[in-house]
């Protein structure tokens, strides 16, 4: 029974979702859920106080505005409405200025921190849906914010992103070093100081990992950190180890290896620390990447003579390629949605970023220009996408919408590179 | 006076290095002859204390101090390519006959690439780069166990500019020396 009922609020999660995007297509970008967020109510003491409490309040609105889910009405639009009870809001007036749902905020200083209470209404039936709160200290205003608004994405069937969290490579203290951020490109940490180099992160779904190449002993070798332990485990060395992808329950590690001569696909498990070749061709099979559903795998291989894209079934049998168009497609990485693959492609020197859609076969191109576009990853919800570009001199990390609208680039100093966005579990 | 001595030093440099270009046209005598009248001349000691000292040398160097030397040369490759071009095999050959003079030291060969290519892909090219030459090194008689192999893919450019002339630059193959 209660298997059933998991079932049932899957498919509900899963339609939601699926009907989310087709409207988002068809309308051309113009999100579903109009939202009302009058100014918060701040009750704050001192000087700190009013800064996390703003700090807080915006981090909110930026949420909202990035999602493409919500669709936050403009400051004049609720300028129209009057009375700001926040007791009794009068729904009415917010439905009239075209709100379909209202968002009453609440920041009040405690203690050396903030809580931050929150309340949803319907506008249309008047009911109250939702209410949220938080305390924690000023320095994790942002985090009450994204929890907040992680909430809100919740109750509409959404998969929550705003907690989520970019593993990123920069240089900004001199060598290649291991980093993380928020999805905002708040709170940029450096997690590695091996004065070495380190490549090409990859989260796990429990956000609490990162397998991760580092070349402390001299060559290429696959490590995982554990994050909040502040230890690492080494995991594959031999020849030159990249490009990890755990599986959902973060048991199974895709990796490739040249361990052989030439780069294959291994599927390294943590439970047994056994490790499986699982492709065999002379070329560099690189990248690979697990379907949604676990049952297949993406990856690129060269056998054709340059890079292209293929799909083979977990166990490496039936092969076939995807990719038909331009002579060098790789970097790939596969949106939850299950059809859409995004890579990179070269032309003439220079990548930018391609989309195909494995249903229909239609190929878009997503970025233009001559600067290099690099190491594209899907956010957990497949609406948006990260990736690193020297477009503007150093490479920086940049995200942008899956129709490559707003654009904006979350880092500064230095290089900062192969960005990898933590995951999310789709299936229990 | 100072300025007096030094150029009276620089006028003599002159002078000596005026005087051995000069020599240098006029090979009618065989060159192994000539050398040694050559260097009698300028410096007296030097034909017979110098293999000595370069095999103090090494010995005495640090690891850091032989590479900054510079005894073995890096080679560079075509676009994309990763076989040893053939203007490169000198290079390549003049290396293998330091390395036999020197039996005991052993190499790391660094495989990199210019940046038109993924970070993957360049590891893997980088990697091809470094085993082409490793093998050429092995068919010119260099033991394998001397010599270990890593790919930076294009994460190490000698040259940050992105033109012809920067990527032609960074398509290379170098060697580290990691043991004597």
């Amino acid at each position: 029974m209660y298997q059933m009922r998991k079932i049932i609020i899957l498919f509900f999660v899963f339609g939601l979702f699926a009907q989310q995007e087709v409207t988002i297509r068809i309308k051309g970008g113009i999100p579903a859920i109009r939202i009302a967020v009058p100014d918060f109510i701040k009750k704050v003491k001192t000087d700190e106080g009013r800064r996390a409490a703003m700090e807080l309040e915006d981090t909110f609105r930026g949420d909202l505005s990035f999602s493409r889910v919500f669709d936050p009405l403009s400051s004049s639009l609720l300028s129209l409405v009057k009375d700001r009870n926040p007791e009794r809001p009068d729904l009415k007036a917010w439905e009239s200025v075209g709100a379909t749902v209202l968002f009453i905020g609440k920041v009040e200083e405690r203690r050396g921190g903030l809580r931050f209470s929150g309340k949803l209404y319907d506008t249309r039936t008047g009911n109250f849906i939702l209410g949220k709160s938080y305390v924690g200290k000023f320095k994790f205003a942002r985090l009450m914010a994204h929890k907040m608004g992680d909430e809100l994405l919740k109750y509409f069937g959404q998969i929550p992103i705003f907690t989520s969290k970019i593993a990123f490579i920069s240089d900004r203290d001199g060598n290649r070093e291991l980093y993380i951020m928020d999805y905002d490109g708040a709170n940029q940490m450096r997690l590695t100081y091996t004065r070495a180099m380190e490549m090409l992160p990859a989260w796990s779904t429990d956000g609490e990992k990162i397998a991760y190449t580092s070349y402390r002993r001299g060559t290429p070798d696959l490590f995982v950190r554990y994050i909040y332990e502040g230890r690492d485990k080494l995991i594959a060395t031999g020849g030159s180890n990249i490009t990890a992808d755990f599986s959902q329950d973060d048991n199974l590690l895709l990796y490739s290896s040249s361990l052989p001569g030439n780069y294959e696909i291994y599927l390294y498990n943590f439970k047994t620390e056994q490790r499986r070749r699982i492709t065999f061709s002379r070329a560099s099979d690189l990248s690979p990447r697990w379907s949604p559903d676990e049952r297949q795998i993406l990856f690129s291989s060269d056998r054709s003579g340059y890079p292209q894209l293929y799909i083979m079934n977990r166990d490496g049998s039936n092969v076939r390629r995807i990719t038909f168009q331009g002579s060098y497609n790789a970097s790939p990485c596969w949106a939850p949605d299950g059809d859409r693959i995004i890579y990179v492609s070269r032309i003439e020197g220079k990548f930018n970023l391609y989309l195909l859609f494995l249903s229909t076969s239609e190929v878009i191109k997503l970025t233009s220009g001559l600067s290099m576009n690099e190491n594209p990853c899907f956010s957990p919800d497949g609406r948006h996408i990260v990736f690193s570009s020297n477009r503007s001199g150093k490479y920086q990390i940049y995200i942008m919408d899956y129709d490559g609208r707003n654009l904006r680039q979350l880092t500064q100093r230095g290089n900062n590179q192969m960005p990898s966005w933590s995951k999310i579990k789709y299936r229990r | 006076m100072k300025k007096f001595a030094i150029g009276v030093l620089v006028v003599a440099f002159i002078f000596t290095l005026g005087g051995c270009k000069k020599k240098e046209p006029v090979k009618v005598v065989p060159p192994g002859v000539q050398k040694v009248e050559k260097k009698s001349e300028v410096v007296e000691e030097k034909p017979i204390v110098k293999p000595q000292v370069q095999e103090e040398n090494l010995e005495a160097m640090s690891l850091e101090e032989i590479n900054r030397k510079g005894y073995l040369h890096r080679i560079h490759f075509d676009f994309d390519k990763y076989n040893i071009r053939e203007d490169q095999k000198p290079i390549l050959i003049r290396n293998a006959e330091w390395l036999k003079e020197h039996p005991s030291i052993k190499i790391l060969i660094e495989g990199h690439c210019d940046e038109r290519g993924t970070e993957e892909y360049n590891l893997a090219l980088g990697e091809k780069r470094a085993k082409a030459v490793r093998d050429f090194l092995i068919s010119m008689g260099i033991s394998p166990d001397r010599i270990k192999i890593v790919s930076y893919g294009k994460s190490r450019p000698l040259d940050p500019r992105h033109n012809e002339e920067a990527w032609a630059k960074n398509r290379r193959a170098e060697f580290v020396i990691i043991a004597k």
